[in-house]
């Protein structure tokens, strides 16, 4: 009860979730009544606090929890480290009233806590140390140096670890530094992210008694390092530079994972990665071509698509002990400190290699989420800190449970490859009509690009043809036969037209995102069998048709909810680079404005005249790309949510909504880049907005543009 | 051992080869302001109480010892209630005034601008900030400093003073910290004749002293009183003291092994680990976070408030080939960080391993929290031609038997040796170093005094 009320206070979240999630859901029951193949009357929508429930851990006022790493003690008391370098102990965390006491202060930005036989391991900037209370009064007083390493001091030489892996060794994660590119940077062809010190860009190892060694590579802001189920090293990557979008990867030594500044330390001795920067592609191919080219080069295990389920991967636990239902057990829950959400992911072993699917599971996070662990009592407690990032939770930090409730979401389980299509489970039997009809599902495969630009577009995007069904007997599982595999692409799996079994009920979450990597030999599906029902060509045809009505009926009904389309470039006429030919004397105003870090515009306020000829040049000093949109006044937030709802359509339209209050724009600017448009001033005096509409700017990145005589 | 010998080696390498290019240091002042020199021998008149000399040192032990020595940069007087020197200067409506300043035990300068308006010079106090501390300003009323910035008896002082004539105060700064920013002493006209009165208690000294006369607001002066830090996060230590790792950036470049460590009597200090070796001191605010912690923190250095005193932040130990050989300047090889533990008062003793030499080095306020103790411990020494280099600058002054004046006046450093310890003063380049010989496994204490 007092839970509930505790929900009620986050009131903009709660909105927000019901926008996302009741409106998709009317959306979809709508379409499937247009169709003419719905039976059931509109159902209660289940929403996901239905299942799963964010608690706030209460904590005195003094205490301010930028929680950089979490660690779980013998006596069910849950520890944390923060931003400001303080290791607090939470007693009794999952109790109404739990109390916080300090046990030790002044480590520099620890992002990782460990916790082991009487003592805590943290990595701090410099190095890895063991902090153990000697004298037992509850304060720490022995801070012994494991290992140090070398730093430039940048402030994006994070060290994210150490992790304890099922070998005996700790491993940590070198984010490179952030001043890779630019006038007066060294080496642009590395990208927006350096390597200014020995072994940034790498997963190092330390033995127990304080030997590092460099273990793998080609890491670019690899924000979350942890174990699955079985103890074996996974790490998460963030978009940027080489990275097209997030992923979680399994590691093993001497593996290549794609950023090439790391590349500056294999040449020195101890490095298990013989690659050098000549070995990388420099013809902007797409990522899994470049896995194939590159010699070592890995694919990641799950790739998390950037701006539908993530945008700043971070920690992750996984579920031993099916504390989120005995249906997730063993799989993994990677958080997102741009999204504020937890996503869900399922692996299995193809060919002798992780890959996977990945599903959404929970958003409406206070804050960034950056670190996670499970409580004794089968919490999960979830640390936050958004570091100057924005996150879509709009506190600054936190400290949240996540707490099952007992109820089963109708959910899909996981989806596995087979030689010839998909078997997806879920966790509750669905409706076997719906089950076995091909228009329940929309499939399309797609991949990012591999180069040295910020992000990707989606490319070679490709819908699958469904050419057979097999429902289970027990209505658990649907084996799908697709037309082809293309192994090395992300497959989009949509299941929108499936209901649950005599509920009715839509899937919780009807999507998912598998990476097939590689597609495994000889499990084709047995034509004989009397369950599998084929699918013609004709009925293709009829889906296609149906797919263009389907987006026309629901465009607009928020965000993620839509199949992925070829995405048409914004018209033209909003964003005009040369100086038109009219403006025989040049522009009447020119207006030069730039970027701040902490995701501002270094101009808060325009002034123009009404009608005048305005050439605005953008320049983005940043790190991260961002583009400048003209709205009409008010539409800040409308034009920043839906260049969200874009989902994977917003790379290749820059982000930048069809909109009549969008007035003019420009493109998405990589890091240190300039851009100049031209446009003539409203000739209506009055109060214009200007923003950034890359995912999760615009709640800071805006300005307003005055219009008066 | 050998191999935290290969990755300080790695070290080294990297921050010499990441530092070829230059941070910005924020504790100085770029484009200083265009200064007239007012020529000591032009000020005095005949018979004055003040005199000139070339150096001048008031020993904060003994009020009666003064030292003297010919030359014509100093002006000083030990006169006891010495008739004022009085310094006429142009009409304007706002004169800047900077000088350096030595008080002996229990003197006081104060300057006198006219109208009753006046800044105290005094001793540093060791009770809380009121109308009696150093950098006290009078006029209508009194007006305490914001903090306490003054420096040990016997040491070179700066003061920084913006004064307007209509009877406001742009802004004191002593020894580099700004104790005030726009105060009103009086109600006064927009412009005057400037007449500076210096009027003496007890022993004093002045020397380069400069100054400018404006009529229009100066954005370089402006730049100068105001703060050098963004003051949104300022680490106090209230209870315990604070051990806190951290990034500093001194003139040199950004170090990113440094500890810096606050004591809640205000007395403060920063060490670079991987020089085993205090990097500086400080008394009064201990240190601004503004930087590591707001937004994404770019520039993200611990920034020490109040005056700080650099030292030059080259190693401790070292082993020279003969006793002239120059000191290392990069960091220690061959070094191993331990870490640090906390005592009972929660003040932390770190510990090195150096070449097979275990090192404990422990730093403690002194009783009156105006000076830091450094009390180390060798174990294990192996091989001869050891050398521990207490300090260093421009020149090194032994100004009593166990006591040196450091870099032209600015600390001391005192030390109690065994009797078959000797230290060397020596001449390297342009620099001066305190050096000792470390023979055999000891302890040492030396006391850093400012």
């Amino acid at each position: 009860m007092k839970k509930d009320i505790l929900l009620d206070l986050f009131y903009p979240l709660r909105i927000w979730l019901a926008v996302v999630f009741v409106v998709n859901g009317q959306a979809v029951i709508a379409q499937h009544n247009h169709q003419g193949m719905g039976t059931s009357a509109a159902v209660p929508v289940a929403t996901e606090k239905d299942y799963y429930r964010i608690e706030t851990v209460s904590m005195p006022e003094n205490v301010l929890p930028e929680v950089g790493g979490l660690a779980s003690m013998e006596d069910g008391s849950i520890a944390f480290v923060t931003r400001r370098g303080e290791l607090w102990i939470v007693h009794n965390p999952e109790g109404g009233r739990p109390y916080t006491t300090l046990y030790a202060s002044g480590l520099h930005e620890p992002l990782g806590l460990h916790y082991q036989n009487g003592s805590f391991y943290v990595a701090q900037r410099a190095e890895l140390t063991k902090i153990t209370d000697v004298d037992g009064d509850g304060k720490a007083d022995r801070f012994e140096t494991i290992t140090n390493w070398p730093l430039s001091g940048n402030y994006c030489e994070y060290n994210h670890g150490p992790v304890l892996a099922n070998d005996g060794n700790f491993y940590i994660n070198f984010n490179l530094a952030d001043n890779g590119m630019g006038p007066g940077r060294e080496e642009p062809f590395y990208g927006e992210m350096g390597s200014h010190a020995l072994w940034r860009g790498w997963v190092v190892q330390v033995t127990p008694d304080g030997k590092l060694s460099p273990y793998a590579a080609g890491l670019r802001s690899p924000a979350g390092l942890g174990v699955n189920a079985q103890g074996e090293l996974f790490y998460t990557e963030n978009q940027g530079g080489w990275v097209g979008t997030g992923y979680i990867a399994h590691v093993e030594k001497g593996d290549f994972f794609g950023h090439p500044s790391s590349l500056k330390s294999a040449i020195l001795p101890g490095s298990p990665v013989h690659l050098t920067s000549a070995d990388i592609p420099k013809d902007d191919p797409l990522f899994h071509d470049a896995v194939r080219k590159v010699k070592g080069m890995k694919m990641p295990s799950v790739r998390i698509p950037h701006g539908v389920l993530g945008k700043s991967t971070a920690g992750f636990v996984a579920d031993k002990d099916g504390y989120f239902g005995p249906f997730f057990k063993d799989q993994l829950f990677v958080g997102d400190e741009g999204m504020s959400n937890i996503v869900r992911v399922a692996m299995e072993k193809v060919n002798g290699a992780y890959q996977g699917v990945v599903f959404p599971f929970r958003e409406g996070f206070v804050s960034g989420i950056l670190r996670m662990k499970w409580g004794a009592g089968g919490a999960l407690f979830v640390g936050m800190s958004d570091r100057g990032w924005s996150s879509s939770g709009k506190e600054r930090q936190g400290l949240e449970r996540l707490v099952w409730t007992g109820k089963t979401p109708f959910e899909m389980k996981t989806v596995k490859a087979k030689s010839d299509g998909f078997e997806i489970t879920f966790t509750l039997p669905v409706d076997a009509d719906r089950a076995v009809n091909p228009e329940s599902y929309t499939i399309n495969s797609f991949d990012y690009r591999y180069h040295q630009q910020y992000g990707s577009n989606i490319e070679d995007l490709k819908p699958a043809r469904i050419s057979g069904i097999r429902l289970s007997e027990d209505r658990l599982s649907v084996r799908l036969v697709l037309d082809e595999m293309r192994a090395g692409y992300i497959y989009e799996l949509r299941c929108e037209g499936l209901r649950q079994q005599h509920e009715g009920a839509p899937l919780l979450h009807p999507f998912g995102f598998y990476s097939l990597n590689s597609v495994p030999a000889g499990q084709y599906v047995d034509s004989a069998d009397p369950l599998l029902i084929p699918v013609s060509e004709k009925n293709k045809a009829e889906t296609v048709e149906d797919e263009a009505q389907k987006s026309k009926i629901n465009s607009n009904t928020g965000r993620n909810n839509k199949p992925v389309e070829n995405a048409k470039p914004a018209p033209a006429g909003k964003r005009i680079i040369t100086i038109p030919p009219s403006w025989a004397s040049g522009p009447d105003q020119t207006i030069t404005i730039g970027t701040l870090p902490d995701l501002q515009f270094n101009i808060k306020q325009l002034d123009v005249k009404p009608g005048a000829k305005i050439k605005l040049v953008f320049s983005n000093s940043d790190d991260m790309p961002h583009n400048l949109l003209i709205v009409r006044g008010g539409a800040t937030n409308e034009i920043g949510e839906s260049a969200i709802a874009l989902g994977l359509k917003g790379p290749n339209m820059q982000y930048v909504p069809v909109s009549d209050k969008v007035l003019y724009h420009t493109n998405l600017l990589q890091p240190h880049t300039v851009e100049t448009i031209y446009f003539v001033a409203p000739g209506k005096p009055g109060r214009y907005e200007y923003l950034c509409t890359y995912p999760g700017h615009y709640q800071t990145m805006r300005g307003i543009l005055n219009v008066k005589e | 051992m050998r191999r935290d010998k290969i990755l300080m080696g790695y070290v080294m390498t990297v921050i010499f080869l990441v530092f070829s290019f230059s941070f910005s240091s924020p504790f100085e002042i770029k484009d200083p302001v265009p200064l007239s020199k007012l020529e000591p021998k032009a000020l005095l008149a005949k018979g004055s109480d003040w005199k000139l000399a070339g150096y001048v040192w008031f020993d904060p032990a003994n009020k009666k010892k003064m030292v003297h020595d010919r030359g014509e940069e100093i002006l000083y007087t030990t006169v006891a209630g010495a008739a004022p020197l009085e310094i006429m200067l142009n009409e304007g409506k706002a004169l800047y005034l900077e000088f350096d300043y030595m008080l002996s035990a229990g003197g006081q300068l104060t300057v006198d601008w006219g109208q009753n308006q006046s800044l105290a010079l005094r001793t540093i106090g060791a009770s809380a900030i009121n109308e009696g501390s150093n950098g006290t300003l009078s006029g209508n009323s009194s007006y305490p400093p914001r903090v306490e910035a003054g420096r040990d008896i016997g040491l070179w002082q700066h003061a920084q003073i913006w004064l307007s004539a209509d009877g406001r105060v742009y802004g004191v700064r002593l020894n580099g910290v700004t104790v005030h920013q726009n105060v009103r002493l009086k109600q006064l006209s927009e412009s005057k004749k400037w007449n500076i009165i210096f009027q003496s208690q007890g022993p004093v000294a002045l020397r380069n002293l400069q100054y400018t006369i404006s009529d229009k607001s100066d954005e370089r002066l402006e730049a100068v009183f105001d703060f050098p830090t963004e003051r949104k996060i300022i680490v106090k230590p209230e209870d315990d003291p604070i051990v806190q790792r951290c990034f500093i950036e001194d003139s040199t470049f950004k170090r990113t092994y440094c500890v810096a460590v606050g004591d809640p009597r205000g007395i403060h200090y920063v060490i670079d680990q991987t020089q085993a070796n205090v990097l500086g001191v400080w008394k009064g605010e201990f240190y601004d976070a503004s930087t590591m912690w707001i937004g994404r923190g770019p520039l993200q250095v611990a920034q020490p408030l109040g005056s700080v005193i650099w030292f030059d932040g080259k190693p401790f130990i070292s082993r020279l080939d003969n006793p002239e050989s120059t000191w290392p300047a990069g960091a220690l090889s061959g070094l191993s960080i331990k870490g640090y533990e906390l005592g009972k008062d929660r003040r932390p003793v770190f510990q090195y391993s150096w070449n097979g030499i275990g090192i404990r080095d422990e730093i403690t306020p002194g009783e009156d929290a105006q000076s830091l103790e450094r009390t180390l411990v060798f174990e294990g020494v192996n091989q001869p031609g050891i050398w521990l280099r207490l300090a260093a600058g421009s020149e090194i002054k032994q100004v009593d038997k166990r006591t040196y004046a450091i870099d032209d006046m600015k600390f001391y450093i005192t030390l109690v040796l065994p009797k078959d310890i000797r230290p060397t003063v020596r001449k390297s380049g342009t620099l001066t170093e305190l050096l000792i010989p470390l023979h055999a496994d000891s302890q040492l204490t030396y006391t850093i005094k400012w």
